[in-house]
């Protein structure tokens, strides 16, 4: 699967002019904080509206300011994973992944179960989003998000809610559990070992633009910590 | 004691139930038009939403009977709007008990509009992004994301609407009149007999209406609580 995302966006006082194409699984978006990473995302999911351009998965645009496409968030199936993982607090764990599913309640059962296992969350259903572990909340909203089944998955700041010393296990648990995963993961942060660790093209951003651009094989390894 | 019991045994206690079946009506009316307008006022540009938002809590600035004036001239059915209701459904608001539920609902409306929207305005805005991003629909994340995760916010609104729409006097005597067993609520019912002089009177109606506003507040207080109750 390839991304193609070619925007404009005039956020505040912030300009952000973003062109780059991949096939890279998982592209890692690195900079320092304001350099518009997380509007990137925001652009790509359809939650902040570009100015101009066009961001386009394979085939599907999802976005064509030419063209007048401006697909709906609901409609754009990118799953977006928030800093704070936004999980739904009224709600319990199995809650926060069944109101994403559709299907019958029997469906829909079995599929919370199938992901409720598969993300280590056993044991755990009936607890409320505030009775959860910083990497548990993680594992919960990623569930949530897989079972919507999206196209793109977007990780804003993955694991900066996250203790230092769970970092790192989290990490590396991340990556595992996204290893099926088949279509694109963009990840952004401004810590180089996330992106380093996560991801298979690494894209660095400053003050709205690309300013580099690495496959991972070609970052020599002294420099990744 | 003997003369309380005589008074009591004898009452009318229509302005009771009139008033407790306006109060509910408007409550209903009021719960899912406020929530729904301060849902459609979240989406709205800063600019947009404070001239909707002057528009919509004008009933709660105006004098009561000055709301119950304008409402008068549009219900009216020797007005347009009132003649066509009345010519074209039979529908009539004037000295009837819809007009109760109308004038309740207009005067109590901004306060459940307002708790709702100030209720959204705390809501981590992400929860409302990322229930788009899951693909769900803008109804299901009002009704499934949003309105559970403001609940609080959204009982005390409407604890506040039904207190405010049992307690309706100014618009509701200018438009629905104070007819005994059709449209005399309590509080038209205490103006009435504090007039006629009579004191023991309005003192019963003043502590029935103040036991049901205790309990219902009571109530809801429970409810909104939940299990989530710390002690500070």
């Amino acid at each position: 699967m390839s991304i193609k995302i070619d925007v404009k966006k005039k956020y505040k006082d912030f300009s952000l002019d973003v062109s780059l194409e991949s096939n890279a699984r998982h592209i890692g978006i690195m900079g320092r904080s304001g350099s518009g990473k997380s509007l990137l995302l925001k652009c790509i999911s359809g939650i902040v509206k570009p100015d101009e351009g066009v961001i386009s998965l394979d085939d599907r645009e999802l976005f064509n300011s030419q063209r007048d496409i401006d697909i709906k968030t609901a409609k754009r199936k990118t799953g977006y994973l928030f800093q704070n993982y936004a999980l739904f607090p009224a709600m319990s764990v199995k809650g926060n992944i069944m109101c994403v599913l559709s299907g019958s309640v029997e469906q829909k059962r079995a599929e919370a179960e199938m992901l409720i296992k598969k993300f280590g969350l056993k044991g755990l259903e009936k607890h409320l989003p505030s009775q959860l572990s910083g990497g548990e909340q993680q594992r919960c909203a990623l569930a949530r998000m897989m079972a919507s089944k999206p196209d793109v998955i977007l990780l804003d700041e993955p694991f900066s809610a996250l203790d230092e010393d769970m970092r790192d296990d989290v990490m590396r648990e991340l990556k595992a559990m996204l290893s099926d995963y088949k279509g694109v993961i963009i990840t952004v942060s401004h810590r180089r070992e996330e992106i380093y660790t996560m991801s298979d093209e690494v894209i660095m951003l400053e003050k709205g633009s690309v300013c580099e651009r690495k496959n991972i094989n070609d970052i020599e390894r002294k420099n990744f910590f | 004691m003997t003369e309380l019991a005589n008074r009591l045994s004898g009452m009318d206690f229509s302005p009771l139930f009139i008033s407790l079946k306006t109060g509910i009506a408007a409550t209903i009316l009021a719960f899912f038009a406020g929530i729904y307008t301060a849902w459609l006022t979240m989406k709205e540009k800063r600019g947009l939403r404070a001239v909707t938002d002057g528009i919509l809590t004008l009933p709660m600035i105006l004098p009561p009977t000055a709301s119950g004036f304008i409402l008068l001239l549009v219900f009216s059915t020797r007005r347009p709007v009132g003649g066509f209701l009345y010519n074209s459904f039979g529908i009539k608001a004037v000295q009837t008990w819809l007009g109760c539920i109308i004038a309740a609902f207009v005067i109590s409306f901004p306060l459940m509009y307002r708790n709702a929207r100030s209720a959204f305005e705390q809501l981590d805005i992400n929860l409302v992004y990322t229930a788009r991003t899951l693909g769900m629909s803008e109804h299901k994340i009002l009704w499934r994301v949003v309105i559970p995760s403001t609940a609080s916010g959204v009982a005390s609104g409407t604890v506040l609407t039904f207190a405010r729409a049992i307690g309706e006097y100014g618009a509701t005597s200018m438009l629905a009149g104070n007819i005994a067993g059709k449209t005399g609520t309590i509080s038209q019912k205490i103006a009435m007999v504090i007039q006629d002089g009579d004191y023991i009177g309005a003192g019963i109606w003043l502590v029935i209406v103040g036991i049901i506003a205790f309990f219902i507040i009571l109530l809801i207080n429970i409810i909104s609580m939940g299990k989530k109750y710390d002690k500070w």
